[in-house]
């Protein structure tokens, strides 16, 4: 390993290390709903890294088609690929929110909804990546699918915001009156959001990065073993 | 309280197999690339290189 | 003055993944000659002729006609050549002059009064030219496919295996037809595997491994010498000095400057009538879109109009599911207002899934989504004409499903709002769906890959176009005008990349 590999997950467990203490010590118990709002740490946390992941996959989609150079194909599906792990954890954590603090495990609350229609639509995308053989056409429609898909994420949230919601908006302007489990932000909690936010986007860059080695490893090794094929024909 | 435990529990793990996952395959990847390099001749080798 | 070369090939190398299909082909071809491309099979002949066309881009190196480059400028190189495949690329449920005259407006070639009718006597099928496609044998859609090429006024063409099929007759047809051509100053790269053949070419080149490896004139290069050449490159024998070895390394190695000191047999132009028919095909690609868009309604819509192979199954489709839905569910007034949207937008998501796919996967199943994909200038111009015949079909299906729903559910749905709605509703889906379409039906899941892909990406359509029905339904203002600003957004914006994207998923 690097060095600067070595300092990079060092901080990043360093810094989860210290989130951790910070939700669970530092943070102090919310009134309402006690112990279990402190989910709402990591729930926010992996859901900014999923959507985070989705834009990356965004920019290399955009990248391999101004350059078709293969390296930015293999960061958009490391990047989808991650971001479907961190937004599965996301709908998780929140479902294990819902349960005590709505009553149940699912409802067809638009906010939940949409986020379940990004899912798909990245679950689509590896699928789609999965239907294709040729490396350079599977690049291309996969890099067109991300955008066209990444378009529809901003509209499908616009139309959940105009869907009356039952999730509260802890972040931004609150536009629902009958928003159940909604709380102000002590100081504290700010903090604690804060660091959060920074060790999940690190958590996320080191994911991102041994998936990307991963992926590259792959093809190489594909391509080592055509060219051997190839060779003794 | 259960809940967040929960919560927490099933994150980590899920992130911890996952990490190991990517670990494990990259290791095989690796490993599998060697075997393959240590079988080639190496002025054909070569000529791969360059493609 | 020396004459410019009609088509120039730098060091085209093609990689499909990591398998590598053509290494540094470098080629010169003169106005007025025909270069035989031969090569046993796999060699990567038609691999290098589409690779010409436009049909594929090389991993590195440059195809060159007049000013022009591919890549980047693939939609003008398009408008130089002419290729006739191993598919013929015409339409069954058109009749022989139908087919001809489609391609000449999509390809934007001068649709001269008998132009036509004499390529058609040409290849002898002046008596057919009002027969039905479908009822050509495989040597006739063969000669069909000839004249379409023959048809072309463009300075470059490019035959893969044009003899195959062809009886005797035939042949000689084909032949002289493509020594008329040349007498005119056209180039011709015609690949073949039959040495006898190739004896009416100036030169031939050899391709082995996607290397070229010889070049000469077809005397050359009798059965003996070919086999010969192909065996040494299976074996991995260094090919003898005597058979003229070429090899990447040496660079540039068919080069104009060789060839002239050559001289090339049976040319006899003057350089200044060459560049007289260069010239006389400038073609206006901002213009020819319009044209190539109105060629591609007419095709779609006269084939819909004869076979009906989408809106007689998707009318029934919509029937039967009104049916069903209205028999299972007995809706009260008030149920119905809240439920029928729903129903009617699902009803249309599935419609244009399958309707659009059922329009793609028959392009592709015939063959001819290349001979579109051929077409000069920006390929989006093929996304607009299939998203407008669709929206016209699906619409078509609305009405008339709607129709049927105020009926049977007693709703009165003839609102100026819902039906601008609905209008909105059809042209993004069809939009998405033809898109999604090009993509999925290249894969290898198909219709199973389709709804997958599209489903996900239309929801806020449908999302939009449920709720805004159900405003107008329950005269609330305030949400009808929402929706219909999200619907108007995302028809914009989904339209707008698709058109710009169009043209890295229009492939083959």
């Amino acid at each position: 390993m690097r060095s600067w590999e070595r300092i990079w997950i060092g901080t990043t467990i360093v810094l989860m290390v210290m989130a951790t203490l910070a939700v669970f010590v530092y943070a102090p118990r919310e009134a309402k709903m006690g112990d279990v709002q402190r989910i709402f740490y990591f729930h926010i946390s992996t859901a900014w890294t999923g959507f985070l992941a989705f834009a990356v996959a965004l920019i290399g989609s955009i990248a391999y088609l101004r350059t078709r150079a293969a390296r930015w194909d293999q960061l958009s599906h490391a990047a989808v690929e991650v971001g479907l792990v961190l937004l599965t954890m996301a709908i998780i954590t929140g479902s294990l929110w819902a349960r005590p603090v709505w009553n149940t495990w699912w409802t067809w609350d638009p906010r939940l909804t949409t986020t379940t229609i990004t899912w798909v639509v990245y679950l689509a995308y590896l699928l789609l990546r999965n239907a294709v053989e040729n490396p350079e056409i599977r690049a291309r429609f996969a890099a067109v699918y991300a955008i066209v898909a990444f378009v529809t994420v901003p509209i499908t949230y616009l139309s959940a915001r105009l869907l009356r919601t039952i999730h509260p908006i802890v972040l931004g302007p609150s536009v629902s009156a009958e928003a159940q489990g909604q709380f102000g932000l002590t100081p504290r909690m700010v903090h604690t959001m804060v660091l959060s936010l920074i060790a999940w986007t690190l958590l996320f860059s080191v994911l991102l990065w041994m998936r990307y080695r991963v992926q590259r490893a792959h093809e190489a090794l594909e391509g080592m073993e055509a060219s051997i094929e190839a060779s003794f024909r | 309280m259960g809940y967040l435990v929960a919560a927490y529990l099933i994150f980590w793990s899920v992130i911890f197999f996952y990490i190991l996952y990517l670990a494990r395959r990259q290791r095989a990847i690796e490993e599998r690339m060697d075997r393959l390099q240590a079988r080639l001749n190496p002025d054909l080798w070569e000529e791969h290189d360059e493609l | 003055m020396s004459l410019r070369p009609a088509l120039q090939l730098e060091r085209i190398s093609k990689a499909f993944g990591p398998q590598w299909v053509l290494r540094e082909v470098s080629l010169t071809v003169r106005p007025g000659e025909i270069v035989a491309l031969m090569g046993p099979n796999g060699a990567g002949k038609s691999t290098l002729l589409r690779v010409v066309a436009t049909l594929l881009r090389p991993t590195s190196g440059w195809v060159r006609i007049g000013d022009f480059s591919w890549p980047p400028d693939g939609a003008r190189i398009r408008a130089q050549v002419t290729l006739l495949g191993h598919q013929p690329w015409l339409y069954p449920d058109l009749n022989a002059a139908e087919n001809l005259r489609f391609y000449q407006r999509l390809y934007g070639w001068p649709e001269e009064l008998g132009a036509v009718d004499a390529a058609l006597r040409r290849m002898g099928l002046a008596e057919r030219a009002r027969d039905p496609v479908r009822r050509f044998s495989r040597g006739m859609l063969q000669r069909l496919a000839l004249a379409r090429a023959f048809l072309s006024p463009a300075p470059v063409l490019l035959l893969d295996e044009p003899f195959a099929g062809l009886d005797v007759l035939g042949l000689e047809e084909a032949r002289e037809a493509i020594r008329e051509l040349v007498a005119q100053g056209r180039a011709v790269v015609v690949a073949l595997h039959d040495p006898a053949a190739a004896d009416f070419a100036h030169r031939v080149v050899v391709l082995v491994g996607g290397r070229l490896v010889a070049e000469g004139s077809p005397t050359d290069f009798l059965e003996k010498t070919l086999q010969e050449l192909y065996q040494a490159r299976m074996d991995r024998r260094p090919i003898s000095a005597a058979e003229r070895p070429l090899r990447p390394s040496e660079g540039n190695f068919l080069s104009t400057r060789g060839m002239l000191s050559d001289g090339i047999r049976g040319i006899s132009m003057a350089p200044a009538e060459v560049e007289g028919i260069r010239s006389a095909f400038p073609m206006r690609l901002q213009r020819h879109g319009l044209r190539a868009f109105q060629a591609l309604l007419w095709k779609d819509l006269r084939i819909e109009g004869r076979a009906r192979e989408t809106l007689t199954p998707l009318l029934t489709l919509a029937g039967l599911s009104l049916f069903l839905f209205g028999a299972a569910f007995e809706l009260r007034p008030d149920l119905a207002r809240s439920f029928v949207p729903v129903f009617f937008w699902m009803l249309l998501l599935f419609a244009s899934s399958l309707g659009v796919g059922r329009m793609m996967a028959s392009e592709i199943d015939r063959g001819t989504w290349e001979g579109l994909l051929m077409v000069p200038g920006d390929r989006s111009v093929l996304f607009a004409g299939k998203a407008i015949v669709h929206s016209l079909l699906l619409g078509l299906v609305t009405l008339l499903s709607l129709a049927a729903a105020g009926i049977f559910f007693n709703l009165s749905l003839w609102d100026p709002a819902i039906l601008l709605l609905l209008a909105l509703g059809v042209i993004g889906l069809s939009g998405v769906t033809t898109l999604l379409a090009a993509i999925a039906m290249a894969t290898r899941a198909r219709e199973l890959l389709l709804p997958i892909l599209l489903f996900p990406v239309a929801a806020p359509l449908v999302i939009a176009g449920i709720q805004g029905t159900r405003a107008i339904l329950e005269a609330d203002p305030a949400g009808e005008s929402i929706w219909l600003q999200i619907l108007l957004a995302y028809d914009l914006l989904l339209c707008a990349v698709a058109w710009i994207v169009f043209e890295e998923v229009a492939s083959s």
